[in-house]
């Protein structure tokens, strides 16, 4: 016989946890080391974020990478997304001798969307940045092969991932029209 | 020759072929059966009882499937090849005898024949990977022409320790011979050296690495399909059966066993145990396909050259110490006992100097911390 | 290219994939012989990419939720939990204990079925014909019928909800997981002797495509392949989510980041999470299983970026979440273990036997799925 399924008590009350602060020690840290750079600072909730200026984001990764008491060796994640009129890559560092975790982001205007690649400080920016490049469009300046990594190579002058690129637009596919994606409304228009 | 000749020969290899090609297909069957029973699974059920007539279908599959010809590929190279491995297998057995008196025919250089006959199906399987003009097929068989050359050499002198102890190369002489004791015993290390390298002549697990499906996708055979393809399982599973047959006719004593004494009984019996040992033997080919992980190209040579090829030397050389100097039947199985040890102990020795038992470490995280 | 004795050798092109074997998936690796050997390699992705991330844009939190079971297809519920715990760290709230404890448990259980997976495809990989296979699903099997009856589907569980989990487990959950675990721990022995020590196995795995420590972390890679190079980074240990801090466990570690410490530390790991699976039922509270946010889908973080990482089968898998305040996110990015471990590929077959080449892909144990999203 099968046992009776436990009783199910009503939801509790919704209790939002303690709002999680960065660690300040660290905000501190990252102050100090990112002096010199006219970077603006912020919180992803658990995280500081370093806003530094393109033109020196492969010298703030490098410090980021370098300095004794930052030492984030690891990439975790090297994320791109649009804003109104900038794209704002974010690199999210972690050390794995230290332990910590910190977040270094940098935007570039969109008539002019290049940032400086940082696959000369960590490899691992490799292929992060050739998917912010294609599906973007955000030159990733000094990458080696800026190839499309997840499109195919027909698929150029389109970047699916910006919010202009439609969701709704489908073209279905005849003999004729063998390259349906080619009828997609292009960029701007 | 007289016309009643011809006919006769012409009537027995017509029944031989049908003989072997029902034989395959009966392998192939046992060989999914058991298989199966290894991975815990019940194998072919839908096609008969106990899925018997699964290989029929398969074949009518075969049959019935269209045969494609790459559009790039050397065309006569391409369809000739299946046939060149085909041939020499069948043609292998034209001397086997499966008791004494039943034989296509029987040649006092039986066994020589048969080494040299199999050895042309390497020029087949060559044609087939340069015929096919596909880069896995091309890889494949240059794999294989590799793999099979290599291994010949072992397979040879190896059964060269048989043919010095029986001095004879009439394989009803050879089991004759056998009367007093298998050659298992006298010559064990001939015995594993033949079945190594017979399982890397028939190219079957480990030693699947001309077609090994998971690196060149089928090798050779890649581009085949239907008929022609069948033509080169056909041969595979020919070569299969006739190195267990080999086996048990060189080492296991062949069809001896109690039987009657004479008339188509004794036939009958003898028959019978060829066929249960020829079994034990499948199964174990079989039992290794399942659970052995496939080699290296490079280890595989290493093995050949540096491993089966001087232990067969050795083995000749103390065989003909053993005939020469009539030594007592047992010194030989010491001997054989004491290569076969020296060089397990030797292999071991190497691969522990070169590097031990792989090494791990592990961190222990007690409650959400590192504690070491 | 001349070669040793003057003869005119090419190098050949060899494309592995799409539609091969042994690629896991719908992988192409463009290979550079030099007959058996490889002298280059580059990986072709992107083959099963269907714009998960921009389509996350347009759907709401509750329907993303089935995109994430499509990235991973082996480990969907680790997939789903990460997602739900980004959306739950921007909302700042927190899954009911009870909740939290059913999680980790499915997450655990999830991963040992994908290392099963991994042991049965590695054993293909390597030559045992289907027998690894067919015990590695064995396993699985057991463990898609505890899916099956926790969540109703075996495979795309949409069970994770953000605030908590879609459902009270059934009444015999508990007796029923540990009677799976008793099988799963004799399974993974059998396994263990049919593979480990296997002389051939060691032979082809074993100072077969090494990965230093300093690359791995240099490559961003992560998980087992991480691990077996030796570096003890665990996110459950280095970030513990869900109630990772309340377990003991052990992290397998290799010594020398070859193929065969990467298939060690998975075949560990199983055990490991056996443990913390163990652990997790006797400590497993009663009570809710979802905050209202979960029961009436309201889910609507205010304006912000996280960025949350667990770790899944595969490694660590993260997700960078930008809300604007909506029902649906403003960017999601996923950061696929998959995704960072297989950079790496390039410098590890460089140089090995091209029969390394698939050995050494199959150790990585790359989901396609999430590799191209």
């Amino acid at each position: 016989m099968p046992e009776p399924r436990p009783v199910r008590r009503g939801p509790e009350k919704a209790e939002p946890v303690a709002p999680v602060r960065p660690d300040a020690k660290m905000e501190a840290l990252l102050k100090e080391a990112f002096a010199g750079f006219g970077a603006a600072f912020g919180y992803a909730v658990d995280e500081v974020t370093v806003t530094a200026p393109r033109e020196r984001i492969v010298e703030a990764c490098r410090l980021a990478k370098d300095d004794p008491r930052l030492r984030f060796d690891y990439l975790r994640c090297l994320a791109v997304t649009e804003y109104g009129d900038y794209f704002q890559a974010a690199y999210l560092l972690f050390s794995t001798a230290l332990g910590h975790k910190a977040m270094l982001k940098t935007n570039a205007p969109k008539d002019d969307a290049v940032i400086p690649s940082v696959m000369g400080v960590w490899r691992g920016a490799d292929w992060h940045e050739r998917e912010g490049a294609e599906l973007f469009g955000v030159t990733f300046a000094g990458h080696p092969d800026l190839k499309h990594l997840l499109l195919f190579d027909e698929f150029s002058g389109k970047y699916p991932m910006r919010k202009d690129f439609p969701f709704e637009e489908t073209v279905d596919w005849t003999p004729e029209n063998d390259r349906p994606w080619s009828r997609l409304p292009q960029e701007g228009s | 020759m007289s016309w009643t000749d011809l006919g006769w020969i012409v009537l027995s290899v017509a029944i031989f072929i049908g003989f072997i090609t029902v034989v395959v297909l009966a392998l192939t069957y046992a060989e999914r059966k058991l298989i199966a029973r290894v991975q815990q699974r019940i194998g072919p059920m839908r096609t008969g009882p106990f899925g018997l007539l699964q290989p029929v279908a398969d074949a009518i599959k075969l049959l019935a499937k269209e045969d494609l010809t790459p559009g790039r590929s050397d065309k006569a190279t391409f369809w000739i090849a299946p046939v060149v491995v085909f041939v020499p297998a069948f043609v292998a057995w034209v001397t086997i005898p499966f008791t004494r008196d039943i034989a296509i025919r029987n040649l006092e250089f039986g066994i020589l024949f048969i080494m040299a006959v199999s050895g042309v199906s390497v020029a087949g399987v060559l044609m087939a990977g340069f015929g096919s003009f596909n880069k896995y097929a091309a890889l494949g068989g240059l794999r294989a022409a590799a793999q099979l050359m290599s291994y010949e050499l072992p397979l040879v002198v190896g059964v060269l320790g048989v043919v010095m102890i029986a001095g004879s190369m009439d394989l009803r002489v050879i089991v004759a011979e056998q009367d007093a004791v298998w050659y298992i015993a006298l010559q064990p290390v001939a015995f594993l050296l033949f079945i190594i390298a017979g399982l890397a002549e028939v190219m079957r697990p480990p030693f699947d690495i001309p077609v090994a499906e998971s690196e060149v996708a089928g090798g050779p055979f890649i581009e085949y399909s239907g008929m022609h393809w069948s033509m080169f399982s056909l041969a595979e599973y020919a070569n299969t059966f006739a190195v267990a047959v080999l086996a048990a006719l060189l080492f296991l004593g062949g069809w001896r066993g109690p039987a009657p004494e004479s008339g188509w009984a004794q036939d009958m019996v003898q028959a019978l145990w060829l066929l249960v040992k020829v079994s034990g033997m499948l199964a174990a080919m079989f039992w290794l396909r399942t659970t052995i992980p496939r080699l290296r190209i490079d280890q595989l040579m290493a093995v050949a050259w540096k491993g089966l090829l001087p232990v067969a030397f050795l083995n000749v050389l103390l065989t003909a110490f053993y005939l020469y100097y009539g030594w007592p039947a047992w010194t030989i199985t010491a001997m054989s006992c004491g290569v076969m040890g020296g060089a397990v102990a030797l292999y071991y020795r190497r691969r522990s100097a070169r590097r031990g038992m792989p090494e791990t470490a592990r961190v222990r995280v007690e409650r959400g911390r590192v504690v070491g | 290219m001349a070669g040793e004795r003057g003869v005119e050798t090419v190098d050949m092109l060899l494309n592995m994939g799409p539609q091969h074997p042994s690629t896991h998936g719908v992988f192409r690796m463009i290979l550079k012989v030099d007959g058996e050997r490889v002298e280059d390699a580059e990986a072709v992705v992107g083959y099963l990419h269907r714009g998960s991330e921009k389509l996350c844009e347009r759907e709401n939190y509750r329907q993303i939720i089935t995109l994430f079971d499509r990235l991973d297809y082996i480990s969907n519920f680790n997939n789903e939990l990460v997602f739900c715990l980004a959306a739950e760290k921007l909302m700042g709230i927190e899954a009911p204990e009870r909740a939290q404890y059913i999680r980790t448990i499915m997450c655990e259980l999830n991963r040992i079925s994908s290392h099963m997976m991994f042991y049965g495809a590695y054993g293909t990989d390597v030559g045992v014909f289907a027998t690894a296979f067919m015990y590695g699903f064995r396993e699985r099997e057991v463990i898609q019928q505890v899916f099956e009856a926790v969540s109703g589907a075996r495979m795309m569980h949409s069970y994770i909800r953000v605030g908590g989990v879609a459902q009270e487990v059934p009444a015999d959950f508990v007796p029923r997981v540990r009677a799976v675990l008793s099988g799963l721990k004799r399974g993974i022995e059998e396994c263990d002797r049919l593979l480990t020590r296997n002389e051939i196995f060691l032979g082809r795995t074993r100072g077969i495509g090494v990965l230093s420590a300093q690359d791995a972390i240099d490559y961003g890679c992560s998980g087992p392949v991480l691990r077996a190079s030796g570096v003890p980074l665990d996110v459950r240990a280095a970030e513990p989510y869900l109630v990772y801090d309340r377990f003991t466990f052990d992290i397998p570690l290799g010594k020398s980041g070859d193929c065969w410490d990467r298939y060690w530390v998975r075949m560990e790991e199983m055990r490991q999470s056996i443990s913390i699976i163990e652990q997790a039922l006797t400590q497993m509270p009663e009570g809710a299983i979802q905050t209202p946010v979960a029961k009436f889908g309201f889910v609507k973080p205010p304006k912000g970026d996280a960025y949350v990482r667990a770790e899944n089968p595969r490694g660590d898998f993260g997700v960078y979440l930008v809300s604007e305040g909506k029902e649906t996110p403003y960017r999601v990015k996923i950061r696929a273990p998959s995704f960072c471990n297989l950079m790496a590929l390039r410098q590890m077959v460089r140089g090995s036997y091209l029969a390394d080449a698939v050995v050494i892909l199959g150790s990585l144990d790359i989901v396609l799925g999430e590799v191209d999203r």
